[in-house]
């Protein structure tokens, strides 16, 4: 049986994403199956006139979906592996714009899982709680990751 | 209550394992070698190029446009599919990730979800309006709203097409998995005199008072078996509400009113 890890890792050695598309700063919780995450909204390369539209997080949402898979393989001793986004569900989309600056809260969730395909209930959430946005993402899980 | 104004049904197009058209599948002529659309109303190099779906959405395309006497190079078509090209795309990235083989454009442009939308516009010689979208089973209930949105912005026809193949082997839980289908349904702008099957108004929400179509308990568990709930209603010429969704949607139904004239 795996232990869980004291610290957990920075998200981009868990990740195949670099700068700019990295959005995640930073994974608070990171268990088998869930996660929660951290990040400021950037500037670079969505925002325009200071703000983001809320669609964009569906890139942070699936970031930390994909510091979950990573994480978990990491724990098991196996390869970090690429994954694609192949169907998003039951979007929800609470406001239209998320602000350069603001701090966000993504957690996800696996509802079901093979060693080929996940589904994960995402969230984000403001610093205040209320929702911004939520979907239910299918992932496909590809070769193993070479950075 | 939510509902859309009226507008006509004109024509109708259905495939089903079995049944290569609504008129087979009405006189109950299954055919054992018919499990696969022939994709007849494609070109051949469309045809060459297309899906298993985007095979049956030009045939139940061209069968509801004949149906209506609408022309095939300028109705506005809306396609409706909860996973539309899934099986394509899963294919390349078996070829890419797994087999490590460089893929191919000319499949590339066959995975989006626009595929079929796109393959009915090159073979119809269609140049109007044409849009694709998805909303899991919710996909008949919003591609009808955006036709009749469509019909009553133009004053024009809109075809409306759902459809989804067989989900492609680990991307649908197995008990979730369905049987193919494709329907489509011709809309048109209600004037007076105008030929037609019924007239549709789409609502929400919308308790079915009409009977789901009799079909094969896999095709059932489709995403699209909405549109032929309705496409069955309409050709008994049935008069009440259809449900768009089989209870497992946001509940929008269509009312539906046989056409006196036809």
């Amino acid at each position: 049986m795996s232990r869980p890890l004291k610290r957990l890792p920075p998200v981009a050695e868990l990740v195949p994403h670099g700068p700019p598309m990295l959005a995640v700063d930073e994974l608070l919780e990171c268990e088998p199956g869930r996660a929660l995450a951290r990040l400021v909204v950037r500037e670079r390369p969505f925002a325009r006139d200071g703000r983001v539209e809320t669609l964009v997080l569906l890139e942070p949402m699936s970031q930390v979906v994909a510091a979950c898979l990573g994480h978990e393989a990491s724990r098991e001793g196996a390869a970090i592996r690429v994954g694609m986004v192949v169907a998003c569900k039951e979007l929800v989309l609470a406001r239209p714009y998320v602000a350069v600056g603001e701090e966000l809260l993504v957690r996800v969730e696996r509802r079901q899982g093979t060693d080929q395909v996940s589904q994960f209930e995402t969230e984000t959430r403001g610093a205040d709680g209320a929702l911004v946005a939520r979907a239910a993402l299918t992932l496909v899980h590809g070769a193993a990751l070479t950075k | 209550m939510t509902a859309t104004a009226a507008v006509g049904i004109a024509g109708l197009g259905l495939w089903l394992p079995g049944f290569p058209s609504l008129a087979a599948w009405r006189a109950g002529r299954h055919d054992s070698e018919a499990q696969a659309p022939p994709g007849r109303s494609l070109d051949r190099v469309s045809r060459r190029r297309a899906s298993f779906l985007g095979r049956a959405m030009a045939d139940v395309c061209a069968e509801a446009m004949c149906d209506a006497q609408v022309d095939p190079a300028t109705v506005q078509t809306v396609i409706g599919s909860a996973i539309a090209e899934s099986a394509t795309l899963l294919g390349l990235l078996e070829q890419m990730w797994r087999r490590k083989e460089p893929v191919s454009p000319a499949a590339f442009t066959m995975s989006v979800h626009n595929a079929a939308s796109g393959l009915i516009s090159i073979s119809f010689g269609n140049r109007s309006f044409t849009t694709s979208l998805a909303a899991d089973e919710n996909t008949p209930a919003v591609a009808l709203l955006e036709g009749i949105g469509i019909v009553l912005a133009t004053g024009q026809p809109a075809v409306v097409a759902c459809g989804d193949e067989a989900a492609p082997d680990g991307l649908i839980a197995e008990e979730h998995t369905w049987g193919p289908l494709a329907g489509a349904v011709v809309l048109t702008p209600l004037q007076p005199g105008s030929r037609g099957h019924a007239r549709l108004r789409v609502r929400r929400p919308g308790r079915a008072t009409l009977a789901a179509a009799d079909v094969d308990p896999a095709v059932s568990r489709n995403p699209q078996i909405g549109l032929v709930d309705l496409i069955a209603a309409v050709a008994q010429g049935a008069s009440g509400c259809v449900g768009l969704d089989r209870g497992s949607g946001l509940g929008w139904g269509a009312e539906i009113e046989p056409c006196r004239d036809r």
